[in-house]
């Protein structure tokens, strides 16, 4: 029983963990990018980044459900390259994750780099740093708090993420059943109690997150 | 350094190829069920059921809506056997050449509760008040379709429409009710048996309700032959029939 029940919860931080890490990775090409060509000609893009946080998850994961469905070429292939699906697996759980986690990451790490004065990273040009080594050694620095920020957002709504993971990752216990879908099982089959239990864990988890999030935003450096 | 990669490759396809023996090995299939979350403590006993009379089969349970797990089928997720709430559902899927020729492996009725203790004694006195009722919504919710239904048959709709709250599914008109936004809800006869503080006032005993209950099939798409078949065979059986009866399930020529 006790393995059963927190099984959702292991699934849930190892998969919001992954999200966070590849949505990490993603954001701070893209913000990197939008920064460096200030915008221009990006204005399309950054709306594509940000729509994962208007759109209905369950759109989400219809959409998820079909690029990577046996009727669409990606399905084909990826089935064709693994042999097996993508569908209910626990890479379609980080795969959904990562596309809420990315938007509030993206957000926070842009921020964070729009804030590092120019000069600074001018200087260190002056003084001989290519482009790589300014971004890695002065624009990464400065902007950390930001990026900080951004990882503990992203991997608080990765942790959270239901809709898009229902439809895509499916609901299996002990396999792809995470705290959310959890939640959903257990009211629909009126077990409230098991419901309460696992609210109970996921709002502390997330509170316990987000408090760190305020205390670092407060911090001065 | 190109040498490298490719001996890097060999080896992970090598284990690959391992890992891929060793579960093709293992006797036990494991097989899917993706199945109206509305179904979960019967299956849950089923599968006790199920497992210790067949060894070498496990069951996992995907748990959603029916008509979530209907697109799941057409865009060809590995669920084995399709238990449905709806028999649209299931006749789409067979319509279309997704699933195996299935039945309807137990029935079930709609039926109108209240949690008013007095003055209510039937549809028709509801008719009279102001009380809300609430059903599932009948564009997407089965149970919704189904009490929309009935309520025409019985020549109430009219009557009806103008009081009626929207569910999202059948556990969502149990909590309105509970919440105080309506007192008198159309749900299933299996929903109710748990709910002690609801009284039914109308079975709806002069409609047969054919077409209500839970639909299962084989997905054609499956890998496995043997223990969808063997499972859905289970579900028609006597022990299966009882679990279902208890759950507040109306069995098939009963």
């Amino acid at each position: 029983m006790n393995g059963e029940f927190f099984f959702p919860i292991q699934l849930s931080i190892l998969v919001a963990c992954m999200a966070a890490a590849v949505s990490l990775i993603l954001s701070v090409l893209a913000a990197y990018r939008t920064v460096m060509t200030d915008g221009r000609g990006s204005s399309i893009l950054e709306t594509v980044y940000l729509l994962p946080l208007v759109l209905p998850p369950s759109v989400l994961g219809f959409l998820l459900l079909f690029i990577f469905g046996m009727n669409s070429p990606v399905g084909r292939t990826v089935e064709l390259l693994f042999g097996q699906t993508i569908l209910f697996s626990k890479s379609a759980a980080v795969i959904a994750a990562v596309i809420v986690a990315f938007p509030l990451m993206y957000q926070s790490v842009k921020t964070g780099f729009a804030e590092v004065n120019g000069d600074i990273v001018g200087a260190s040009k002056v003084d001989g740093a290519s482009n790589w080594k300014a971004f890695y050694h002065v624009v990464l620095p400065l902007a950390k708090k930001s990026i900080v920020m951004g990882v503990i957002l992203g991997f608080t709504r990765a942790l959270g993420e239901f809709g898009a993971t229902l439809m895509f990752a499916g609901n299996i216990p002990g396999k792809t059943q995470t705290i959310s879908t959890a939640i959903y099982v257990a009211l629909e089959s009126g077990e409230s109690h098991l419901a309460w239990k696992y609210a109970g864990v996921s709002i502390s988890l997330s509170f316990l997150l987000l408090f760190l999030m305020k205390g670092l935003d407060g911090r001065r450096d | 350094m190109r040498k490298r990669i490719w001996q890097f490759l060999f080896l992970i396809i090598l284990f690959a190829g391992a890992a891929g023996c060793q579960s093709g090995e293992k006797e036990e299939t494991v097989i899917t069920i993706g199945a109206a979350a509305s179904l979960k403590s019967s299956l849950l006993e089923l599968q006790q059921q199920f497992e210790r009379e067949h060894e070498d089969v496990k069951l996992s349970f995907h748990l959603g809506s029916t008509g979530a797990i209907r697109k799941q089928v057409e865009q060809g997720a590995p669920i084995d056997v399709f238990l449905a709430a709806s028999k649209d559902d299931y006749d789409s899927l067979y319509r279309d050449g997704l699933v195996e020729k299935g039945d309807r492996l137990v029935g079930n009725r709609v039926v109108a509760v209240t949690n008013k203790p007095e003055g209510i004694q039937s549809l028709k006195d509801v008719w009279k008040t102001d009380e809300k009722v609430v059903i599932g919504n009948p564009a997407s919710v089965p149970v919704g379709r189904y009490a929309k239904e009935l309520l025409e048959q019985s020549g109430q709709w009219e009557e009806a429409e103008s009081r009626l709250i929207y569910g999202k599914d059948a556990k969502h008109v149990i909590i309105l009710m509970d919440q105080g936004a309506a007192t008198v809800g159309l749900v299933y006869n299996s929903d109710v048996e748990s709910e002690h503080n609801l009284r039914i006032i109308d079975f709806f005993e002069e409609y047969s309700q054919e077409d209500t209950g839970y639909y299962g099939a084989r997905v054609k798409r499956s890998k496995h032959q043997k223990g969808p078949n063997e499972f859905l065979d289970f579900l028609k059986s006597k022990e299966a029939k009882e679990i279902f009866k208890k759950e507040g399930f109306i069995n098939i020529g009963e």
